[in-house]
């Protein structure tokens, strides 16, 4: 299970790479990150919520309702020009970290 | 046999009770748990399993109400009782006082703060802007997007600036008239009224309303469904 420290730091550059290839919602986004990170990443799912609410009022995502077919209405999030350019901003920031462990780590004979 | 909908509506209670979530995020949340339950449906043999593993997944009514709790931004109840609360104890403290409230009462400063501050602000932005900087602050509803909030906030912005121009100012005014009138002491009282009181009303203008205007209308670049 990856530390608590680890997931609330990457989970909006994660929301933000997943809005970036498409328009979501909550539960989706969630499988998405299941998925790619071969389940390693687990997160209760109710605290998406306030993390793509935190990311609407930063002006990063924007959010629609759309009504479905039973009726319920669903929302849906996509990223703004302002989230494309935070999360280019945390890729440069998580590439920079990843390259110096990197460095550190593959000098060592581990 | 499960009975779904009445479970739905009892997490739905649940999650309401708290008072952390508004009805939209709540909604929002529903229809997570709705889908969830859909896959699980798939996943488990009966429906009470399915139902538990997705409301696991979803996650626990007490650990999400926190979370939001932590993100919620300001009530309007909220702003009236701060106002409420610095007025009532102010008339409170200067009504305990030798001399009550009547002896911070002087018209003269008032008109003389209130006329620069007001001219002021009507000469910078206009009486249109004005009214709807004033009701942009007090409203609570209706999305502001970033940039409609700066050209908002110059108006308290100014207004800030204004009035503690306008305190100094007076200072100054109550100043000069005790010094025009030192042979006459019978008269130093007006000057050293307007002197302080002057700066008393400003500061009271700027920081109450001024800086209390400026701050509402900050907390309201968010999206409507916050506020209110």
């Amino acid at each position: 299970m990856t530390s608590k420290k680890l997931v609330a730091a990457s989970s909006e550059p994660l929301v933000l790479s997943i809005l970036a290839q498409g328009e979501s919602y909550g539960y989706a986004i969630i499988q998405r990150v299941r998925q790619i990170s071969k389940e390693t990443l687990q997160w209760t799912d109710g605290m998406l919520y306030p993390i793509l609410h935190r990311l609407e009022r930063k002006s990063l995502i924007v959010a629609h309702w759309q009504e479905g077919d039973s009726g319920r209405r669903r929302r849906y999030y996509r990223l703004t020009r302002n989230g494309m350019r935070a999360l280019v901003e945390e890729k440069r920031e998580w590439d920079s970290v990843h390259a110096t462990l990197m460095e550190l780590w593959g000098g060592s004979n581990a | 046999m499960l009975d779904f909908e009445e479970r739905m509506a009892e997490w739905r209670r649940e999650l309401t009770a708290g008072g952390a979530l508004r009805s939209w995020q709540v909604e929002e949340l529903e229809d997570h748990l709705r889908t969830a339950y859909s896959f699980t449906l798939e996943e488990f043999a009966s429906e009470s399993e399915a139902w538990r593993a997705a409301l696991d997944r979803t996650g626990c009514v007490a650990a999400i109400t926190q979370e939001f709790a932590k993100e919620q931004t300001m009530r309007p109840q909220s702003k009236a009782l701060g106002i409420a609360l610095t007025i009532g104890l102010l008339l409170f403290a200067l009504q305990s006082g030798p001399g009550g409230v009547t002896l911070f009462v002087h018209i003269p400063s008032m008109i003389f703060v209130l006329a620069l501050v007001g001219g002021g602000l009507v000469a910078s932005f206009g009486p249109a802007r004005l009214g709807h900087a004033l009701q942009a602050s007090l409203r609570a509803s209706a999305p502001l997007e970033p940039t409609e909030v700066d050209s908002l906030v110059a108006v308290f912005q100014r207004g800030y600036r204004l009035s503690w121009m306008a305190g100094v100012l007076g200072f100054i005014v109550g100043f000069i008239q005790m010094i025009a009138n030192l042979p006459d002491p019978s008269m130093l009282g007006q000057g050293l009224a307007t002197c302080s009181l002057c700066l008393f009303y400003a500061a009271l203008l700027a920081e109450i309303a001024f800086a209390n205007g400026r701050q509402w209308l900050e907390n309201r670049t968010l999206t409507a469904e916050y506020l209110g």
